[in-house]
């Protein structure tokens, strides 16, 4: 089938070229439009619920909106895991949903469930669904800086929250800007509460007359003659002063107005987040966030071009910088992708042309290339895989693959044209020359497309990756089996129409070709000595196996190796409870240290969050991103380790924990299980302070474990709180409820936003409460009045104890159970042992109090998961290789000879690995399952012409002699060295630009590519020299039985059609 | 053929075992479920764990969890990066102030009633108008009144007669006649005719119709009744005036306020209407009543008016003053409130901080009473302190600090007979994530140390928000000859560890010596 497929298109050039340009084509097309990213989008399918109750502690919002937000949330359908998170003002509820659902649909269902619970919800709380998009696609941030010095952050916070917010979201891609920094314009009425109660107005009243004060109504209309005139009743506040003027009551005749009573200006909201530019001083950030799926950067060019066209109506003085941009990193890294592709194809096109010699003929494999890359970005594009360093690597990785085919096919059709030209002087007539080549494409095409299969085929493994990982490489798979996969479509359409048109005129003989002719004097008594001594040969062989698969043991392992991405994120932490104006103060020493670096290009810093749901990071978070300057400008001997190891040695506050991230890494990790270290445990209970007591009695039980290097347990309950405690029978005395007391500390000490003024675009709250002299310590919150109904005014420390106390900073809810974290660190990898040998001591020296419970969990999860794939999926790699060689050989013997390499590329995959300091990671492995498909490819040519130089003398010998066999080896293996060669020397050639590139991207395709250019190495060296022993043994044995013959009837010589027909 | 078939039933065989080893790898987590089978009844198929075990320990949980106070050690840079400012407990006489509304009242003590003694009716007025200010002795109006002028008439006629019968040798005539004059004057002024009026009387001998009644006050007129040709009654009361040059302040005061209160506390009174101006008065009186309407307690302050701007009814801010006495006060700034614990970190000098739990009374403005804990002049930090707390807490999970040898005591510089010099290096340099060899050199004035304990403590805090625990590796490092002692030991990440020495000989701590290094490697 597959030679007639060979031959139709050989004879139809025409159709062959339409239909290859049209595919071109539409590869161009599809190439163009794969959205572009740097690296795959790792995370759950997610949906996050957010609630903002302003001013709430942690614990009222947990108990009043955080739980029953996810109790409700937990039976709805394909739901795989409700997260809970807590803290000052804001809820953040995760709904994580199982792989492959779809994400309109989750947040339907969301939807659907919040429903129900809306009226067990109070009154003024809103939850609302978060934006299509995670926390990974913050692609763009910016601050807004002020030279002029003439705008206040408040009016910057409102240029970014009322003009530039909603012009930014009106780019394609963007599903939220979010706002950081800066304060927000209020309406502030502040009271003076001994004024209330001299002119005996309660505050409610106060509030009351407020709300009243701000609106605008319509009257219908009026006719008046014959025209109609609509009717409105203005009401809007303009200033400060119309507020001030409104009437609250009156004293005797006399209105008293709200400036009676205390002041009323603009001022700022509560803050939660403060953003910095450059250490030069406060500013107002924004964060654009990309929704799911979409092209990075045409959201970022789209983001950019807005700020241009936004840039002549900003108010003077104002400028827009640029602190983050992915843009750079994404360009930077496919750019690197890109130089590596095209250093490839130039790379393996020399090859070819060094080996071949023959320009016309190359130039088949190497035209042929581009298209197979180009037709593969077809289904790309259907299957939604963005263009990102691991499919544009998968290409990368595959690039010497994938001229594989054509070469062996221009090689041997060349080889057959030569010497036809060799053996008969007679020039070659243009059909004659039709039918050679195209015979000799007959000849080697089918097990040319088998052995790509096999690559193919031994490489879907990888798919069978899960979550986190499998999300990472399976663009990786996706390119990579596309590209082969097209390749070798058009090894069998393609080539042969380019072999018939380029190869013509006079060919020099292979023997003329320098290369072939140097290669074989060196390989030819390295393998006749070989073969006389084959005892020896294995043993030294066995010895070196031996010798490197030890270095297993001593390479590292991780999950994934680093990214370097250009930029950095520092972020140091403080314990919880820190105040927004320390957490300025240091913030800004900090970008001042940090900005004092030559490498550095900008310091955009930030702490606490923004107003985005994406966004949960407490006020004791910072999260500054500092872009950084070209490699190329930084001073010499500068590396991004050593750069980071100065800044941390000069960036050693007091009371702040460093940690060096990068955005891209760091957004992802955020949204992983939280627990970083390898191994966590996660202890659930009904109460904060129980679960804090609990995690540190477990932390002294397990302290003494030898096997443990650290253990901290999390403070859950160390936040700083003021207790008003409304004293019941007090209370009653004065005929107060509890809700009257609550009412005035809401109000009164905390302030409540009870309108909205409407400006124009602009909305501004208005807040009443008390002037900060009467409620900044708890002498004077004690004097905060509350109104009864006869009229008196009582103060709150009257009815309700005031005290400190300590409390949940941040709660942590997990499937509806509150949760604390304990972090561990192991000196081993033996997480299971440890982990029996733990319950086992917390089992026997505690007992859970009721209630209370622990599990285990970490990153080791996915580590674990990982390996346990990995474990599965490597001998299904193995098993599969091993069938398809089964099915072409039909013998074991052949189908363990050849899978016999692989464990020789894996010695030299180790090898190289230990060289080059690359630890074990799903990458790692992913490079090692690569590679055996290539090794098994290689030995599998090897065979074939071995075979097919034991047939020829099976054809002209009746009886065969064990010399004969020799003889017959040496032929098939060293007169046939050029195409092995040329193979070999196209895969290690095009990873060679892998391994030299230094570019932004590199750090991930390294561990891929390095197993995969030292195995094949060693494999080649295997493959050159035991293959043929093994072949020799193996024959000589078949001849002793006398099974040769009978054998080789039964084992069809592979260059035949047959092979390949009976498995497809 | 038979090669046939053993071959593929060997590829079936492998088929099968692939087969099988998925299977049990998908069964192995299944496994892990215990399986109970007690024969006998049902099951529960879950259960609590037995009540005995559960009682045990029942009161472990309970007990509260408080982060040990850890002294800092920090740097003369570090300080500066955080901002840190110190500053020291002291005495200071205190006053607390507490904050109330008043209205200004006249001064019950200052008011006069103006009336008449006699009934009559009213001739002219010159006081005409209410809030008219009088001064003491002004004319007010003038009166007609039947009465009066009947007794002037008497008056006059006893004059008269005393004067003729004043010659009259009868004795007792002159001195009845006499008598009878006196007794018509003392009449007229009781009725409160001025002895101007009187002597006029005398020297014209003519009846005054209009008697002039003359301010007994200065003051505002604040009621007036006299109306020209009104009849008056000595019950009518024609005039209020009010004297305004001192006013009483009504301040309301909360009951629980009351017990810090007492006559003779200071008061500063500030007016809304008059920025930047303070008047200055002294409780008078507390007033023995709540006040049920408004639940609060009345307070009276005497205060001088100068320039009357205090009006009657007008709205005042007090800030009465309690006078607490001598107390110690550290600024406000200086005490963490961490939950239940008030702590006030001491400067040790030399960078060493110490935090020091106290006991405090109320704020008085910037400042807050030290009850207990602190005593005068000692150094205190004030400002930072959340970031210094913090660094003891991270410091104290990991239980790293060494804390200085009580020897060198404090503020004071170490003091040891042998100074010992502590010269630490790595292998390799700067160190690594993974195994290092740590190697210590001792040596003091008089060479090398030798038979000394060199421990090497590497610490990294934790960082909860990015999921690391806190690291914490102990060496001890064993002695290589000639002062030099060395030991392996493995840093689990890369980045800045802070490295404490500790050298101790027969138990003795002699040298300690902190200081950062940064390790290569990945976090």
């Amino acid at each position: 089938m597959l030679s007639r497929i060979i031959d139709v298109c050989a004879r139809n050039r025409f159709l062959v070229f339409t239909v290859v340009l049209l595919l071109t084509l539409a590869g161009i097309w599809s190439l163009q439009r794969v959205p572009l990213d740097a690296l795959p989008d790792i995370s759950d399918v997610q949906v996050i619920v957010h609630t903002s109750w302003a001013g709430e502690p942690p614990d009222v919002i947990e108990d009043q909106v955080t739980y029953p937000i996810v109790t409700s949330l937990l039976a709805a359908p394909h739901v795989k895991a409700v997260r809970g998170q807590t803290m000052l003002g804001d809820s953040y509820v995760y709904v994580v949903f199982e792989d492959g659902t779809d994400l309109y649909w989750a947040r339907s269902r969301v939807i659907e469930y919040l429903q129900q619970i809306s009226g067990r919800l109070p009154e003024e709380v809103h939850p609302s669904i978060g934006p299509d998009a995670t926390g990974a696609g913050w692609v763009y941030e910016y601050a807004i800086v002020d030279k002029s010095g003439r705008h206040s952050l408040a009016d910057l916070r409102s240029l970014q929250d009322w003009r530039l917010r909603y012009a930014l979201e009106t780019v394609r891609g963007v599903a939220e800007v979010a706002s950081i920094g800066g304060y927000v314009k209020q309406y502030q009425v502040q009271l003076d509460p001994t004024k209330l109660l001299a002119y005996g107005i309660p505050m409610s009243t106060v509030i009351e007359r407020v709300k009243m004060s701000s609106n605008e109504v319509g009257g219908r209309v009026l006719d008046l003659s014959g025209a109609q005139y609509m009717i409105r009743g203005l009401g809007y506040l303009k200033t400060p002063d119309d507020l001030a003027s409104v009437s609250v009551g009156s004293k005797d005749g006399t209105p008293v107005l709200l400036r009676d009573l205390g002041t009323v200006s603009f001022g700022p909201d509560i803050r939660e987040g403060a953003a910095e530019w450059n250490g030069e001083g406060e500013t107002v950030g924004g964060i654009i966030v990309m929704r799911q799926g979409m092209n990075a950067l045409n959201v970022i060019d789209g983001v950019k071009q807005k700020l241009r066209e936004i840039a002549p109506s900003l108010p003077a003085g104002v400028e827009i910088m640029p602190g983050y941009d992915r843009s750079e990193l994404i360009q930077a890294s496919i750019h690197t992708l890109q130089r590596d592709l095209i250093e490839e194809a130039i790379i393996v096109s020399i090859v070819i042309i060094i080996f071949l010699f023959h320009f016309r003929s190359a130039l088949i494999a190497i035209a042929a290339l581009p298209i197979a890359v180009l037709v593969s970005f077809i289904p790309m594009y259907w299957l939604g895989v963005t263009s990102n360093i691991m499919s544009l690597g998968g290409i990368a990785l595959a690039i010497g693959v994938l001229v594989d085919a054509s070469i062996v096919m221009v090689e041997n059709g060349y080889r057959h044209l030569a010497e036809r030209q060799a053996n008969n002087p007679e020039p070659v007539s243009e059909s004659e020359r039709r039918t050679v080549l195209i015979d000799a494409a007959k000849q080697v095409g089918p097990a040319l497309f088998f052995s790509l299969l096999i690559i193919v085929v031994s490489f879907l493994p990888v798919f069978l990756l899960e979550a986190q990982e499998g999300r990472m490489f399976r663009p990786l798979a996706w390119t990579k089996t596309l590209a082969v996969g097209s390749s070798s479509i058009l090894a069998i359409t393609l080539v042969p129409v380019l072999m018939v048109i380029l190869i013509r005129g006079r060919l020099k003989p292979e023997s003329s070709n320098i290369i072939s002719r140097v290669t074989q004097a060196i390989y030819l008594p390295v393998l006749r000595f070989c073969l006389r001594h084959r005892w020896f040969t294995i043993a030294v062989n066995v010895i070196f196996l031996i010798a490197t698969l030890p270095l297993a043991s001593r390479l590292g392992s991780q999950f994934m190796p680093t990214l370097y991405e250009g930029s950095t994120l520092y972020m140091p932490t403080a314990l919880p409870g820190i105040s927004i104006e320390q957490a300025k103060m240091l913030l800004q020493q900090q970008d001042r240290i940090l900005r004092s670096f030559p490498e550095v290009a900008s310091v955009f810093g930030a702490v606490g969050r923004s107003d985005s749901a994406t966004d949960n990071a407490p006020l004791d978070m910072y999260d500054t991103t500092v872009m950084l300057k070209p490699r190329a400008q930084w001073p010499t001997g500068m590396t991004y380790d050593k750069l980071i190891q100065q800044m941390d040695a000069k960036l050693q506050f007091p009371g702040l924990s460093n940690t060096w991230t990068m955005p891209v890494q760091n957004r992802l990790d955020m949204e992983l299980t939280g627990i970083k270290t390898p191994l966590g445990l996660k202890v659930q209970g009904s109460d904060v302070e129980g679960i804090q007591k609990l995690a540190s009695q477990i932390q002294n039980v397990l302290a003494g474990m030898p096997e443990l290097r650290s253990i901290f347990a999390e403070k859950v309950a160390q936040g700083f709180y003021v207790n008003v405690e409304v004293n019941r029978p007090e209370a009653a005395r004065y005929g107060l409820t509890i809700a009257d007391v609550q009412t005035a500390v809401e109000s009164g000490i905390g302030g409540q936003s009870i309108a909205e003024n409407i400006e124009g675009r602009e909305r501004y709250p208005i807040n009443v409460r008390y002037q900060r002299d009467f409620r900044d310590d708890l002498d004077a919150m004690g004097r905060v009045l509350i109104g009864t109904s006869s009229g008196a005014q009582i103060p709150l420390g009257q009815v309700a104890r005031i005290s400190f106390s300590n409390g949940p900073a941040m709660i942590r809810d997990e499937d509806g159970a509150l949760t604390g974290y304990i972090y561990l660190d192991l000196a081993n990898s033996d997480y299971g042992g440890f982990v029996s040998k733990a319950n086992r001591l917390i089992r026997e020296k505690l007992a859970l109090p009721a209630n209370y419970s622990y599990q285990w969990s970490g990153e080791y999860e996915l580590e674990l998961r990982a390996k346990q794939r990995l474990l599965l999926i490597i001998p299904i790699v193995f098993f599969v290789i091993f069938l398809l060689l089964y099915m072409v050989f039909h013998s074991t013997a052949e189908a363990l000879v050849l899978i016999f390499p692989t464990v020789y590329a894996m010695s030299g995959g180790l090898l190289l690995q230990w060289v080059l300091h690359y630890n074990f990671s799903v990458a790692v492995a992913v490079g090692y399952i690569a590679l055996f498909g290539i090794v098994v490819e290689t030995g599998m040519v090897m065979v074939v012409y071995l075979h097919e130089s034991l047939e020829r003398r099976l054809h002209s010998h009746t009886t065969l002699t064990n010399n004969d066999i020799e003889e017959a080896t040496i032929e098939g293996a060293v007169h046939r060295l050029r195409p092995k060669l040329m193979t070999v020397c196209a895969v290690l050639a095009s990873l060679v630009p892998i391994l030299w590139e230094s570019g932004i991207g590199s750090d991930v395709m390294k561990p891929i590519a390095a197993p995969i250019v030292g195995g094949m190495i060693t494999s080649t060296v295997h493959v050159l020299i035991l293959v043929p022993v093994f072949f020799v043994m193996m024959k000589e044995r078949a001849l002793r039985r006398g099974t040769l013959g009978a054998d080789h009837h039964d084992s069809t010589p592979i260059p035949s059609d047959s092979v390949a027909e009976s498995v497809l | 053929m038979n090669k046939y078939v053993v071959r593929t039933s060997l590829v079936w065989l492998s088929v099968s075992i692939a087969l099988i080893a998925v299977w049990q790898y998908r069964s192995h987590n299944a496994s892990l479920v215990p399986k109970i089978n007690v024969p006998g009844g049902v099951q529960p198929i879950a259960s609590g764990p037995s009540p005995r075990t559960s009682l045990e320990q029942p009161d472990t949980v309970q007990q509260k969890v408080e982060a040990r106070l850890t002294p800092v050690q920090l740097t003369l840079e570090q300080r500066q990066q955080i901002g840190v400012r110190t500053g020291t407990a002291e005495y200071k006489q205190l006053s607390d102030a507490i904050r109330a509304s008043g209205t200004v009242q006249i001064n019950e003590r200052l008011l006069s009633y103006v009336q008449v003694r006699f009934s009559g009716y009213i001739r002219s007025v010159f006081a005409n108008a209410t809030y008219q200010y009088v001064k003491k002795g002004d004319p007010l109006f003038t009166i007609y009144s039947p009465d009066l002028v009947a007794t002037e008439q008497e008056f006059l006629l006893a004059q008269r007669n005393s004067k003729t019968l004043g010659q009259s040798p009868i004795d007792g005539v002159a001195s009845g006649a006499a008598t009878l004059s006196a007794a018509a004057e003392q009449r007229l002024s009781q009725w409160d005719v001025s002895a101007d009026d009187i002597a006029r009387l005398k020297h014209t001998g003519q009846p005054i119709t209009d008697v002039t009644v003359f301010s007994p006050a200065s003051g505002y007129i604040t009621e007036r009744n006299a109306l020209p040709n009104m009849t008056v009654e000595p019950a009518t009361r024609l005039y209020t005036i009010a004297d305004l040059s001192r006013v009483w302040i009504d301040a309301q005061i909360f009951q629980d306020d009351i017990s810090r209160l007492k006559p003779g506390d200071a008061a500063q009174i500030t007016v809304d209407s008059y920025p930047g101006r303070t008047f200055s008065g002294r409780i008078e009186e507390i007033l023995p009543q709540v006040d049920m309407a408004t639940r609060t307690v009345h307070v009276r302050l005497a205060i001088g008016n100068p320039g009357l701007k205090l009006k009657p009814g007008m709205f005042v801010n007090v800030d009465l003053k309690a006078n607490l006495g001598r107390q110690i006060v550290v600024p406000a700034s200086a005490v963490l409130q961490s939950g239940t614990r008030s702590l006030v970190f001491l400067d040790q000098g030399n960078g060493s901080i110490t935090p020091k739990e106290i006991t405090t009374g109320p704020h008085v403005g910037d400042d807050v009473i030290v009850l207990n804990g602190l005593k005068a002049h000692q150094p205190i930090i004030t400002s930072a302190n959340f970031l210094i707390d913090s660094e003891s807490q991270l410091q104290a999970a990991a239980g790293s600090y060494v804390p200085p040898s009580p020897a060198s005591g404090g503020t004071s510089a170490p003091d040891h007979s042998r100074q010992a010099t502590i010269d630490f290096t790595t292998a390799p340099n700067p160190p690594q994530k993974g195994s290092n060899v740590f190697r210590v050199k001792l040596t003091d004035t008089g060479g090398p140390i030798s038979g000394a304990d060199v421990t090497v403590t590497f610490f990294m805090p934790a960082m909860p928000a990015m999921g690391m625990a806190a690291m914490n590796t102990t060496v001890k490092l064993s002695e290589k000859g000639a002062g030099v002692y060395e030991g392996p030991g493995a840093l689990g990440s890369g980045g800045t560890w802070r490295v404490t020495i500790t050298v101790q000989k027969s138990g003795q701590t002699i040298a300690n010596k902190q200081m950062s290094v940064d390790a290569m490697g990945g976090m």
